[in-house]
């Protein structure tokens, strides 16, 4: 690597960086309840060895019965001693992990392909990529399990070039790590090793000697979250978060019994079975993650996911992936099979759960997508002679990044507030300011999980919480109602309701979004004992 | 063996376009079919939104970034896009037509035919046509006729691989089922009665 590729490099990181960590804190508008929950419960093992469940040191925690993976919560505990319980600290590790995945991106590339060039592009494409970006802001766990992903296969590049067992063991161990880390990777990272081994069998039986101690150190690792997908807790998960429901199935087949011709009934129970119906919703899912109007137009239609106002890439990559799609046969196959394989396996996750697409639960599609269009753009960069040309493609991308940073640090934060919750920072601010004149507050459970980021905010005493038995319902002097709840016969309270009702006291302030539209209403009610 | 292949290829294109048909006949239970047309009208309202956003930002760059030329290209590239969705096009020509529309476009890259091409061309312009026509079932139907002729085009190569024929009789068994089970066709069209 030269001096010049070096500094290009540095520049590419910096811009990741950048672009991941600026006010980070404060766009995204406010802490989702995830985010406050995995916050809170690193700090709680940080204090206390145990979740807020007051489980000690779990393997799944609880949370609000999603069953989180332990990844992300365990490698946040020391941030969070660092610097703190706090939007920053939370999302930290998601920042530094986006950045670190455009390190071994870049590396990645440069080990398939030999070409630094296209590896120095790639890398600048997934530093700019507005899906990245999107996911590297904010604490998912999607953005730690992939940097693990990637690195560990990576390691095992690497261990099947030098035959280094250590590498191959590394290597195996962080690909574990990425299922523990977030659920989408306990489908895709077997399912992609098992392809690629099917793929390249000839060559991996010569290793054979070398593979043994990694694969049984994976499966053995393994067991754990093998035990917990088959538990009650794990079905439950799954079947929450279900796209083959039987109640659609019913609905479809009633509405062609209503429908269609007599004669043609007959079929319907024939037509109408799980297999059939369930595999058709399976292809529809899968396909809509290659929709050109979610990846170039709209992006996921879930605030927290995208823009909304354009698609996971951008609109020039809809150029450079054309390109690559002609370009592609010039690859080594090997590349061509993996970046394929990765591609094509990449919506798995996303299938079988709604809605679909999802944007987070297909995040690593990220890498093959900026891989093939680093390589579309690294051959119209080869081929493109004319400089008018090249004038007018170099105005369009910067025009294209320049519009996508007005809709990330101008528009995002106002237009999806509602998407992060916001307003409960300054909500629980005020209530914590005035709280000692109440021997009563009641917040209202309107905006969801009201109880984590009164626990978040206040910085709650983990042991205090474990030894009161906190709940949702309450702890301490809170307790978080519903807006049917009658908040008359509690005696003196400061009441917390939505913006929407109406409440018979002394109002002593209100609680706005960077829109100005209220969120809150805090009041002061004298109800009788 | 020629004459043996004659009458696959005869075989699986009278199949593929049956298919086709019995889709076709399908939907002639629909009262109202979904417009794919362009509707200028959104972009007033769309480039006011996106500017309303623009707090703190020099009203030069706001109208920059955010104008009815960048609208209308947003709008007409969505409009257009969306005749390439999966869902759309899956609706219509089911599993067996998808795939072997990919086929298509596979050997379409590869082998650079001009019958292919031209086919691929047709599909371009009957979906610029579609955003620009005022009757939704024309749209549909030139669409739906360009998308046919360009997979059965892809018949040559099935017939030359054993594989690749089963995998095409089992999907135009699935594909019966995929059109049963959508026959609502919810992309294409309000509702479908046969009364």
């Amino acid at each position: 690597m030269t001096k010049a590729e070096k500094i290009i490099l540095l520049l590419i990181l910096s811009v990741a960086i950048f672009l991941r960590s600026y006010n980070t804190a404060i766009n995204p508008p406010g802490l989702y309840w995830d985010e406050a929950s995995i916050g809170y419960d690193a700090y709680s093992i940080l204090k206390t060895a145990h979740d807020h469940h007051r489980h000690f040191m779990p393997l799944f925690f609880e949370s609000y019965g999603d069953w989180k993976l332990p990844g992300y919560i365990y490698l946040l505990v020391p941030f969070i001693s660092i610097f703190g319980l706090n939007e920053l600290s939370v999302r930290f590790l998601s920042v530094m992990s986006g950045l670190l995945t455009v390190l071994v991106f870049y590396l990645l590339v440069k080990e398939l392909t030999a070409n630094i060039k296209l590896a120095l592009i790639a890398a600048f494409f997934l530093a700019i990529s507005p899906w990245h970006i999107q996911f590297s802001r904010a604490a998912f766990e999607a953005t730690p399990a992939l940097f693990l992903f990637v690195t560990g296969f990576y390691l095992l590049l690497v261990a099947v070039k030098r035959q280094k067992i250590s590498y191959l063991t590394l290597g195996s161990a962080l690909l574990v790590l990425s299922m523990y880390t977030y659920h989408a990777y306990r489908i895709f990272a077997p399912t992609f090793m098992l392809v690629l081994a099917l793929l390249f069998y000839k060559k991996l039986k010569k290793l054979r000697s070398l593979i043994v101690l990694p694969t049984f150190l994976a499966i053995v690792l393994s067991v754990p979250l093998i035990i917990f997908t088959l538990s009650e807790q794990g079905k439950l998960r799954a079947t929450s978060q279900s796209a083959f429901s039987f109640d659609e199935l019913r609905k479809s087949r009633l509405e062609y019994d209503q429908k269609s011709k007599k004669p043609l009934r007959f079929l319907s129970n024939k037509v109408f079975t799980e297999p059939m119906y369930y595999s058709q919703v399976a292809l529809k899912n899968y396909l809509e993650n290659f929709s050109p109007v979610y990846l170039f137009v709209n992006g996921d239609s879930v605030g927290r996911h995208s823009q909304v106002d354009m698609g996971q890439l951008y609109f020039f990559d809809l150029i450079t992936l054309g390109t690559a799609i002609v370009v592609v046969t010039k690859l080594k196959k090997q590349t061509l099979k993996i970046f394929a394989a990765w591609l094509l396996l990449s919506p798995l996750p996303a299938v079988i759960v709604t809605p679909s697409p999802h944007a987070l639960r297909s995040l690593q599609a990220v890498i093959p997508f900026t891989f093939f269009s680093a390589l579309g753009a690294n051959y119209l960069l080869t081929k493109v002679r004319s400089k008018v040309i090249i004038v007018i493609a170099v105005t369009l991308f910067c025009y294209s990044l320049v519009s996508y940073l007005n809709l990330l640090f101008v528009h995002y934060p106002r237009k999806f507030g509602p998407d992060w919750q916001e307003g409960y920072k300054n909500m629980v601010n005020f209530v914590v300011k005035v709280q000692d004149n109440y021997p009563k507050i009641y917040i209202t459970s309107a905006y969801g999980m009201p109880h984590m980021y009164t626990l978040f905010y206040t910085k709650y005493n983990p042991q205090s919480y474990i030894d009161q038995k906190g709940s949702e319902n309450g702890f301490d002097k809170y307790s978080f109602v519903t807006d049917q709840t009658d908040i008359y016969d509690k005696g003196r309270i400061l009441y917390v309701s939505p913006s929407w009702q109406k409440v018979d006291g002394t109002k002593l302030t209100d609680i706005f979004n960077l829109n100005g539209d209220i969120v809150f209403s805090i009041w002061e009610v004298n109800g009788r004992n | 063996m020629v004459a043996t292949k004659n009458i696959f290829k005869i075989l699986l294109v009278t199949l593929l376009l049956g298919l086709f048909s019995f889709r076709l006949w399908q939907s002639t239970g629909c009262k109202n079919f979904n417009s794919l047309r362009f509707n200028p009208n959104v972009l007033i309202a769309g480039v006011e939104s996106q500017r309303n956003l623009d707090v703190g930002i020099p009203i030069p760059v706001s109208k920059l970034l955010h104008n009815k030329v960048t609208e209308a290209l947003t709008q007409v590239s969505s409009r257009y896009l969306n005749t390439f969705k999966p869902k759309f096009l899956l609706e219509i020509l089911g599993p067996l037509g998808l795939f072997c529309a990919l086929l298509s476009a596979a050997l379409t890259i590869r082998t650079r035919k001009k019958s292919q091409i031209f086919s691929l061309l047709g599909i371009f312009i009957s979906s610029v046509a579609a955003i620009v026509l005022t009757q939704p079932k024309i749209s549909l139907l030139l669409i739906f006729a360009s998308w046919a002729v360009f997979a059965s085009l892809s018949i040559n190569f099935v017939i030359r691989s054993k594989m690749l024929l089963v995998l095409f009789f089992l999907l135009f068994v699935y594909t019966y089922f995929f059109y049963s089970i959508n026959w609502q066709m919810p992309v294409i069209c309000n509702e479908i009665f046969f009364n």
